[in-house]
């Protein structure tokens, strides 16, 4: 999983009825823009170090193409 | 005061692919109720005594099944350089009892609420110490009493 600041992280609720949680990616730590993210929540505005899950969303809001959503864990659409 | 300062104890970790026999043995071998899922030491989920109860022996989930498959994935983390003030509120905001201090994408601690009540209990007590001190020697104690002055009427 990969992001740049500005890309919007989204960790999807786990139970019926949990709205999915969103954020601002503000810095990727890790090498090549992996994790751990630094992200600013859109509810609190709290920033914290997050290693996302599989419950976590990427969106590259720089390009707004269905493929810019990766979730964590998934093989990387390879471009055709 | 840095969250250095409360992580005393060396953090326990164990592969994602380690079993929930292997996790329960090594949280009574270690002496915790909280093991840092890791992969080349960059933390990847949680599990706690709880979750091998609860998501483990009360569903019927064999005990040799994969840690990973019962743990809390998600995991804030919080900087080894970082304030207490941060922990404070990671705990706040997230509803968690625990987090992973890192150097970069290793994990290298563990700091827990009861850690940072232990820690800031003894900031107060340092406090306290010095209250108690201005209230027993009082500045200017050799000093004539300061004259009681009545309003002019």
């Amino acid at each position: 999983m990969r992001a740049t600041p500005g890309s919007q992280l989204i960790v999807t609720g786990h139970h019926v009825g949990e709205p999915d949680r969103t954020g601002e990616v503000l810095e990727a730590r890790g090498p090549d823009g992996t994790a751990p993210f630094l992200v600013r929540w859109d509810d609190t505005g709290h920033v914290t170090l997050l290693f996302p899950g599989s419950d976590c969303l990427i969106r590259d809001t720089h390009r707004d193409t269905h493929r810019d959503t990766h979730r964590a864990g998934a093989p990387e659409e390879v471009p055709s | 005061m840095k969250i250095a300062d409360l992580t005393a104890r060396p953090v326990v970790t164990i592969r994602p692919d380690a079993t929930i026999r292997e996790a329960a043995a090594l949280m009574a071998r270690a002496g915790v109720g909280c093991l840092v899922v890791a992969e080349h030491d960059r933390p990847v989920g949680m599990v706690t005594d709880r979750d091998l109860v609860v998501r483990a022996m009360a569903t019927g989930f064999p005990v040799d099944g994969r840690v990973d498959g019962v743990m809390t994935t998600g995991v804030v983390a919080v900087d080894r350089h970082a304030d207490v003030r941060d922990a404070i509120a990671a705990f706040h905001h997230h509803a968690v009892r625990r987090l992973p201090v890192v150097d970069g994408d290793a994990v290298v601690g563990l700091v827990s609420l009861d850690d940072l009540v232990a820690g800031l209990s003894k900031v107060f007590a340092d406090v306290t110490h010095g209250l108690t001190a201005q209230l027993v020697f009082p500045h200017g104690g050799d000093e004539a009493p300061v004259p009681a002055v009545s309003a002019p009427t």
